[in-house]
């Protein structure tokens, strides 16, 4: 079977921003791009090419019509895929990328697979090392017990008259 | 037949007889419910039992068993223990019992309660605040920090993590302690014994399997992070701070961090357990406003 090119409308970037657009600052870092397939014919999308600008990670999702009956869902087929190893350097930033299909037989949905793009992917979870996410819930935790104290601060003053950390009366009465 | 009347003023005693018309054995039945009645009531156990299940109702807590059976075990500290040699026993004798049983109360909820926490901080420090025979009323200096220290070690944290804490937040023996000051101070003592436990469970995710110390440089990684994304909060404020809080604290970043702390160069050392507590509880009260 020989590979054609789907016909799709891309329509323009929508930015994602909390808050008010007009005076808010700065311009927003998440950015939604639809792709609409106008041709009614089914087809197994197998590839996607596209040229990246400045863009650090990219999410995919898919909204598929299973059958007539039952309503489309929305899939996400890819997360966070890092486009882009550090932001602020120029790697990636303008790279031709290509994302593949690997079709997993027990799944209803084609599963994604990056292909190995520019970046090397860190390997989140590594022989020996402890749970990353058992860690993280921990920490966080602390973290918030410690934010809460540091909220929590109370105005009241005992009424200490020190100088230098010092009782004295002699001292206290030449300030 | 006879109705059982609830409020008779005396107990009547069962052998009595007196109305021939009326069934004995009602009578007797109605007379042993009185007195029984009246027995709980004059021995103080549906006072007891009515506070404890007021009590119950203000802490909603998760195991209400648990939580009953903790409060009549402290219901022990209510009653007088042997007194002491030396000092004249009222005395001492009487501020253990103010401690015991301020201890008690503010043992009742949970600090996140938060309502039903300050409740309990107000009863405790009346409760040692009470005047005595020989006590000026208020709570001084000395009561305060003794009480400090009663609660972390009763809530096992070690010496060595807490010092710090109460050297910022202990008041000078002879000052008296305003309400402010000691409910602060409660909270911040319940809030570092929860932080300290979550360390320790902390410390057990990173400990190596059969032995009690974790590689040094996975719990200085995870430590550094920690004081990163507080002093993160230092620099900005509101929810970007949480934001900046919530990636540097994620599964991924940190997995990175333990990844780039063991391919490092430096060798692997142990961390007891005792240090990574100190160390930990060293980020806590760092942001601990200090008394003054």
């Amino acid at each position: 079977m020989s590979r054609v090119s789907v016909p799709c409308h891309v329509k323009g970037t929508v930015a994602l921003q909390v808050g008010d657009v007009r005076t808010s600052h700065g311009r927003p870092g998440v950015l939604v791009i639809d792709v609409t397939f106008p041709s009614v014919a089914p087809f197994e999308l197998q590839e996607i090419t596209f040229k990246n600008y400045y863009t650090a990670f990219l999410s995919i999702r898919v909204r598929q019509h299973t059958s007539m009956h039952t309503p489309a869902k929305w899939v996400t087929c890819l997360r966070d895929y890092c486009l882009m190893p550090d932001p602020h350097s120029e790697e990636g930033a303008q790279e031709y990328v290509s994302l593949f299909k690997h079709q997993s037989p027990s799944m209803t949905f084609p599963k994604w697979l990056s292909h190995p793009g520019p970046c090397e992917q860190p390997v989140p979870l590594l022989e020996g090392l402890p749970d990353p996410s058992r860690v993280s819930s921990e920490v966080q935790q602390m973290w918030a017990l410690t934010e809460m104290i540091r909220a929590s601060h109370t105005s009241a003053r005992i009424g200490r008259f020190d100088v230098d950390g010092c009782y004295d009366l002699n001292l206290l009465s030449y300030t | 037949m006879a109705a059982v009347e609830k409020r008779r003023p005396a107990v009547v005693p069962a052998a009595n007889f007196a109305d021939s018309g009326r069934p004995s054995v009602s009578r007797a039945a109605a007379a042993a419910a009185e007195s029984e009645e009246d027995f709980l009531r004059q021995v103080g156990v549906t006072e007891m039992l009515r506070a404890a299940l007021l009590k119950v109702l203000e802490a909603r807590p998760e195991e209400p068993i648990a939580f009953l059976a903790h409060y009549f075990e402290n219901m022990g500290l209510r009653s007088p223990a042997n007194g002491g040699a030396g000092e004249p026993p009222g005395q001492l004798l009487l501020q253990q019992q103010r401690l015991g049983r301020a201890l008690w109360h503010l043992r009742l909820a949970h600090h996140s309660q938060r309502t039903a926490f300050n409740n309990n901080v107000g009863v405790a420090y009346e409760c040692l605040s009470a005047s005595g025979r020989k006590k000026k009323p208020g709570l001084d200096g000395r009561t305060y920090s003794e009480l400090l220290k009663r609660i972390c070690r009763d809530g096992e944290a070690p010496e060595e993590v807490v010092a710090p804490l109460l050297r910022k937040i202990q008041c000078r023996d002879h000052e008296a302690v305003p309400l402010d000051v000691f409910r602060a101070g409660m909270l911040t003592c319940f809030v570092l014994l929860e932080f300290v436990a979550r360390a320790s469970a902390l410390f057990q995710l990173l400990e190596g399997p059969a032995v009690a110390v974790a590689d040094r440089r996975v719990g200085q990684a995870v430590l550094d992070t920690l004081e990163g994304a507080l002093q993160a909060s230092d620099n900005s404020a509101g929810p970007a701070c949480y934001l900046e809080a919530g990636s540097r604290l994620g599964p991924d970043s940190l997995a990175l961090a333990m990844d780039r702390a063991m391919s490092g160069r430096r060798p692997s050392s142990p961390m007891t357990r005792e240090e990574f507590l100190e160390k930990a509880a060293a980020l806590f009260i760092a942001k601990v406003k200090p008394v003054g």
